[in-house]
């Protein structure tokens, strides 16, 4: 096991390294120009000496590997450069909108682990029954939901009509309620599904039949066998979809008008700050590789047959 | 009459194929009594009926099964459980496959006697090595806290045997248990579940007339969903009166 775990940190390592040196080729094919765009922000767009200026301090005149290595360099330190959108300093940037992102994704996480496990605890228990017929049809609707829409929906009911929140995102968990469930929605419907099959197939399976001749009711089997085996493909998609929902949380940010990572990366993007916007993707990318690590790592310890089975 | 089953037939709804065509059985307390025949015979069938796990969307089960009196077929389904794993254990086919991968065997095993027994965990733990004990298994504590994955099939068997004899039950139904098993565990479980009867009464199912013949006992002989012989298995052994025994017992002279 713990043989495993080192193997698969270890191969995460090339990943981060492929993942820093494609966003730095990306930044540098952007066609932006970051010296000209810090200069025309400021006004000063025909002034070539200032951009030239503008361009040796940001170290745009370097050949393309030193400039990678200075830019990895900086991203370990910590130091991404300034911001030709807020004029301050990225990492100062992301640490003020970072955690909105966070708290929005991790609640949207919460959303998934109670719809799903409850909704497909139900439908597994209740198998070919109404129940189950209804969740099947709303789960194929809700996987096409589009965020902005769901979130826009939200907002007419909770906010305008019944006036439960504010349209305007207030301090404190209640103000990431309807962001969190707009944004996990639609990946929740896709994980009912897969949890559903999952766990369908562990209480058809010759220990679940067993587990009826020595009396278990299906409950029980569901909830203290069939439960835990079905998880590992659940775990997996949850480990890829807080990576999906972390890279467009965007969508939610801007409907719900929250100032989080997501609004601030495209903000970047469109002002042609390709700095900013590469910084964004590293985090963004690199805490998607950690939560599939995650994903994996938990996967093996609710499972650790797996591991022999793999022989890895 | 401990068990009696009368009329049981098993029909497949998609292809209207019986594979278990009218049998009448019965079993009196403590005795032995055999199921022999092929794969695909409906031996596994009678057993899967027994314990309610022949799905009614995919078949249509028809007759009757009378335990200590009482049918269980028409009896509810929290009736039912209250009997399975208490009164009536199996043991199953493939102890591999059997208990749940990710579930420690002593939790499998103590789970199979708290929910009939209202016990504290330490209760249900010298229950568990009791059984483990009479059972033939050794290294109890190890056993109890290891996974299915980490034990020999011989060991799993045992274990199921275990499972199957903690709660004391009064029948207990013994599917093929000895088919994933080398010879020398082969008769090691024969013996244990020979030893068995007296106390409960053991139904094995097996395709195999060595484990049979050990076995002892009333036997039938099962074809196509239907008894076509039955008799004391060491007179039927020394004289086969239908065809399909003296085939069955040929072949399995060749092997």
């Amino acid at each position: 096991m713990k043989k495993y775990f080192i193997k698969r940190f270890a191969s995460t390592i090339p990943v981060l390294i492929g993942v820093t040196v494609l966003c730095f080729i990306l930044m540098t094919m952007s066609g932006k120009d970051p010296a000209l765009a810090a200069a025309i922000r400021s006004n000063s767009a025909g002034d070539t000496i200032l951009v030239d200026s503008l361009r040796e301090e940001m170290g745009l005149d370097k050949p393309l590997p030193t400039r990678y290595f200075l830019w990895l360099k900086g991203l370990l330190k910590g130091d991404m450069g300034k911001s030709v959108v807020t004029y301050h300093s990225i990492t100062d940037d992301i640490k003020t909108f970072f955690p909105v992102t966070f708290q929005l994704v991790i609640m949207a996480m919460g959303w998934m682990i109670i719809i799903v496990f409850s909704i497909a605890i139900l439908c597994a228990r209740f198998h070919g029954k109404m129940f189950d017929h209804i969740v099947r049809v709303l789960t194929i609707g809700g996987i096409c939901l589009p965020v902005f829409w769901l979130g826009f929906m939200l907002l007419l009911l909770f906010a305008v009509r019944l006036s439960i929140f504010s349209v305007v995102p207030k301090a404190g968990i209640s103000g990431y309620i309807l962001p969190s469930f707009a944004l996990a929605f639609p990946s929740a419907c896709g994980a009912i599904r897969v949890m559903r099959s999952s766990l369908l197939s562990e209480i058809s399976s010759d220990y679940a039949a067993y587990a009826r001749t020595r009396g278990l009711s299906e409950w029980q089997i569901i909830v203290r066998h069939g439960f835990k085996n079905s998880l590992p493909p659940v775990i997996t998609l949850f480990g890829q979809y807080l990576g999906y929902m972390l890279a467009g949380s965007a969508v939610a940010e801007k409907v719900f008008s929250l100032n989080g990572v997501g609004t601030y990366l495209v903000s970047c993007v469109v002002s042609g700050d390709s700095s900013a916007a590469a910084a964004c993707i590293v985090i963004i990318a690199t805490v998607f590789v950690i939560t599939n690590l995650a994903a994996d790592v938990i996967n093996r310890l609710i499972c650790p047959w797996m591991v022999r089975e793999i022989n890895d | 009459m401990l068990l009696e089953i009368k009329e049981l037939s098993v029909k497949v709804k998609s292809s209207g194929v019986k594979v278990v065509n009218g049998i009448n059985l019965s079993v009196d307390e403590g005795e032995p009594l055999l199921i022999l025949g092929q794969s695909g015979s409906g031996k596994t069938m009678i057993c899967r009926t027994l314990f309610g796990l022949t799905n009614r969307y995919n078949f249509d089960v028809s007759g009757q099964i009378f335990f200590e009196g009482k049918d269980i077929m028409s009896a509810d389904a929290k009736k039912r459980r209250k009997l399975y794993g208490s009164d009536i254990a199996l043991i199953p086919q493939n102890p591999m496959t059997s208990f749940d991968p990710s579930c420690k065997l002593g939790n499998q095993l103590a789970e199979t006697y708290r929910i009939h027994n209202k016990s504290s965990v330490k209760a249900a733990q010298n229950a568990v090595f009791e059984a483990m004990h009479r059972a033939g298994l050794e290294q109890c504590k190890a056993i109890w806290s290891s996974y299915p994955y980490m034990l020999s099939g011989g060991m799993l068997q045992r274990a199921a045997v275990a499972a199957a004899i903690i709660n004391h039950p009064k029948l207990i139904i013994a599917d093929e248990p000895t088919t994933a098993l080398d010879a020398e565990h082969r008769i090691a479980v024969t013996n244990l579940l020979k030893g068995l009867c007296g106390s409960a009464a053991v139904i094995m199912i097996t395709h195999d007339f060595a484990v049979a013949d050990r076995f002892g006992g009333y036997a039938y002989i099962m074809k196509n969903g239907v008894f076509v012989e039955q008799g004391n298995i060491e007179k039927i052994i020394a004289a086969p009166e239908n065809e399909y025994t003296k085939e069955l017992l040929n072949a399995a002279l060749l092997i």
